[in-house]
């Protein structure tokens, strides 16, 4: 990112009354990014959109976008579009007419948009019928050219989600706001939206800002997911790092679903952390007599009742309990013999044996993850990812 | 067979069961009924039948008459000036007083403080009682030493005799029927602003609607549509019912100038005891209510609700 960021926060911090809903944020994003700001309810994802919409104060730092700082604009002069979770299309207006509100405000000076009068207006044939061909396109794009008069009120869900996309495109503005645009639509068109709005990013290379709750929805569609929690950002990444390699406990939990699997590890006075009897790690003086948490993700581990762990790899009694069939695959619940409850994926041609329901569970040493008693990912001083890990296991 | 025959039965349980429903919403349904019937729609079918009899109050025989109630009524004179004069009075009443009731709602909804105090302050005449207020109007109103002909003086205009010239009578007492209407209106006008989605003012300032204006124009009125039909009804409906801030301030005068329907009701049936044409009247009256409340529901809801 060597180029100068499209939307920029600077320690942007807010509170509601005596608490922090924003503590202290700063992120940029580029220009053509697809950024999501995800976390559980409350975290301060909404907030911080609509701080950089403009439709919130902040209690302090800086906002820009495209190189200005927009801190002490109002929202109508920020140029950014947004697209609102219950869509708040004007109700007395046809579609093509609720398109049209953002260029009508914009291009027509105060005399034009007079009502009976303003039709009469030098100038307003000419802005009038630009206004139609943008609308028109745009329609076309979103093909919704066929609702365009109809009035919210006859439309289903959908239809009047796409046309609130519709009326945030036609300005073509410096940046997208989605406030969990697809939270109100059902689960099949919600999917089929997800990857539209990813066609349309791609088309327009807008850089858009995407709020959602849904973790999914934020791996599938962002170029980057910034995760929230109580006010403070977690950890910004691709997706990919956001799952594969996460800073932090909470970022652990809430992506990716099932969601990870915890157990407790203790550290011995030799630095040398175990779960259960099985070393998993060395080097970890610093946290002796402390209990750390190692995580891995429920597609990681291998389970079976003939399984032996190979060259980097660790292996764990696990008593199943349950195992869900999803069809192409399927969960097993079950406990580990340190006791914690995990979940793992395994294929569609696994079948428990009838006679046992104790396995050996295999993991790659590779694939778990280290957290602190802070919540904190440890990457340096443990020895996880190296090979002689699996020697230090025997030893 | 056996299948057949459980389809039937189930089916005559099912039919059992709905009527067995229906009973029972008639049942439930029938003290509200009821009342409807004897409050409402039978005293009404009552002031009809005696508007078709030349029935006298304290008179003990009274006949049949035909429709003769009402072609008098087409020809009376005091009758044509009472109709004139209340059609005056409600559009002079019902536009300013809903004009006044929403610009008061947008000004109390737009001030952080003393919402509280406005609101009950512009309600006060709603709730007063108008006879005694009728009598601090008639003081404010006096041609000599009432404060707004004083204070029309005080800037050079000429003072007006309010409540006894034929010319101003009417307004004086529009201007008391507005000062009334104005605090309802603007307290539905205030509940209708409530109401309305905030998403939509920030969707219309993110479009780029700058001014109060633009807002008002993309937003609160049509926002407002349902509200401002039931206000402009409600209004007018009581406006078409001034009665008394005439029986107490004009009894009509002077020269019939504000002979209005009530009064004209009122002493058809109360002073001349002619309650046959008395009764012919407030037929018209109910007609003319109706008439109002169906239009403006069928027309223009049409137009206010957007789904």
């Amino acid at each position: 990112m060597s180029a100068p960021p499209q939307i920029s926060f600077r320690s942007v911090a807010k509170r509601y009354g005596a608490t922090l809903a924003l503590k202290s944020v700063s992120l940029d994003i580029a220009q053509g990014e697809f950024l999501a700001l995800v976390g559980p309810s409350g975290c301060g994802k909404s907030t911080l959109l609509r701080i950089l919409a403009g439709l919130e104060s902040l209690d302090d730092g800086r906002i820009s976008i495209a190189g200005q700082d927009v801190t002490a604009r109002r929202a109508a002069d920020r140029d950014v579009a947004m697209v609102f979770q219950s869509y708040a299309l004007y109700p007395h207006l046809t579609a093509r007419q609720n398109m049209a509100v953002p260029l009508v405000m914009r291009r027509m000076n105060a005399w034009q948009r007079l009502p009976f009068v303003g039709p009469m207006m030098p100038g307003r044939r000419a802005v009038d019928a630009k206004i139609a061909d943008k609308v028109g396109s745009v329609a076309d794009s979103l093909k919704i050219a066929a609702l365009l008069d109809r009035k919210p009120g006859q439309m289903s869900g959908g239809q009047r989600q796409r046309v609130a996309l519709g009326r945030a495109i036609v300005r073509e503005p410096k940046a997208f706001l989605m406030d969990e645009p697809l939270s109100n639509l059902d689960a099949a068109l919600r999917v089929h939206t997800r990857s539209e709005i990813v066609d349309l990013h791609r088309r327009l290379g807008a850089t858009t800002v995407y709020v959602t709750h849904d973790q999914e929805e934020a791996l599938s569609m962002a170029d980057r997911v910034a995760v929230m929690k109580e006010g403070r950002l977690l950890q910004v990444a691709t997706p990919r790092a956001i799952y594969d390699d996460p800073d932090h406990i909470e970022v652990a939990e809430f992506i990716g679903s099932p969601k990870i699997n915890l157990a407790a590890a203790d550290v011995g006075s030799d630095g040398v952390a175990r779960l259960g009897p099985t070393v998993i790690a060395d080097g970890l003086g610093d946290f002796h007599g402390s209990v750390l948490r190692v995580g891995f993700r429920p597609e990681h581990g291998r389970i079976g009742p003939q399984e032996r762990p190979g060259d980097g790899e660790v292996a764990v009694s696990f008593s199943l309990t349950r195992l869900e069939f999803l069809g192409a695959g399927a969960i097993a619940h079950g406990t580990l013999a340190t006791g914690e409850s995990v979940e793992l994926r395994v294929g569609h041609d696994f079948v428990p044996p009838a006679d046992s329901r104790v396995f050996q569970l295999v993991l790659p040493i590779r694939q778990l993850m280290l957290f602190a008693p802070s919540g904190d990912r440890l990457r340096t001083g443990t020895s996880l990812a190296a090979p002689h890990a699996a020697e230090a296991m025997h030893g | 067979m056996a299948e057949a025959g459980a389809a039937t039965s189930r089916a005559r349980t099912s039919e059992v069961r709905v009527r067995q429903e229906e009973y029972a919403g008639w049942r439930l349904s029938a003290p509200v009924m009821l009342l409807v019937i004897v409050l409402l729609i039978a005293p009404t079918i009552a002031v009809f039948g005696l508007s078709l009899t030349d029935a006298e109050l304290g008179s003990s025989e009274w006949h049949f008459i035909g429709v003769s109630n009402y072609s008098d009524l087409a020809g009376d004179r005091t009758f044509r000036i009472s109709i004139w004069n209340t059609a005056r009075f409600v559009l002079l009443v019902a536009p300013a007083s809903v004009a006044l009731g929403l610009g008061l709602a947008l000004l109390i909804e737009s001030s952080v403080e003393l919402k509280g105090f406005f609101r009950s302050a512009f309600f006060l005449p709603v709730v007063s009682l108008t006879v005694a207020m009728a009598s601090v109007w008639q003081y404010l109103m006096h041609p000599t030493i009432g404060p707004i002909n004083q204070m029309f003086r005080l800037v050079g205009l000429p003072a007006i005799n309010w409540l006894s010239s034929s010319d101003w009578v009417l307004t004086g007492l529009a201007v008391i029927g507005i000062w009334q209407a104005t605090g309802f209106a603007m307290v539905l006008f205030l509940a209708g602003l409530t109401a309305i989605d905030p998403q939509l003012y920030q969707a219309a300032e993110i479009d780029g609607a700058k001014s109060p204006l633009d807002r008002f124009r993309l937003v609160t009125w049509p926002m407002l549509g349902p509200t401002t039909l039931f206000v402009t009804t409600v209004t007018m409906i009581n406006a078409l019912k001034v009665f008394e801030t005439v029986y107490t301030l004009t009894e009509g005068g002077p020269a019939k100038a504000s002979e209005v329907l009530l009064w004209t009701i009122f002493k058809q049936g109360f002073t001349y005891l002619q309650i046959g044409s008395a009764s012919a009247m407030a037929v018209v009256f109910i007609v003319v209510l109706l008439v109002l409340v169906v239009l403006q529901t069928r027309v223009l809801d049409r137009r206010v609700h957007y789904s």
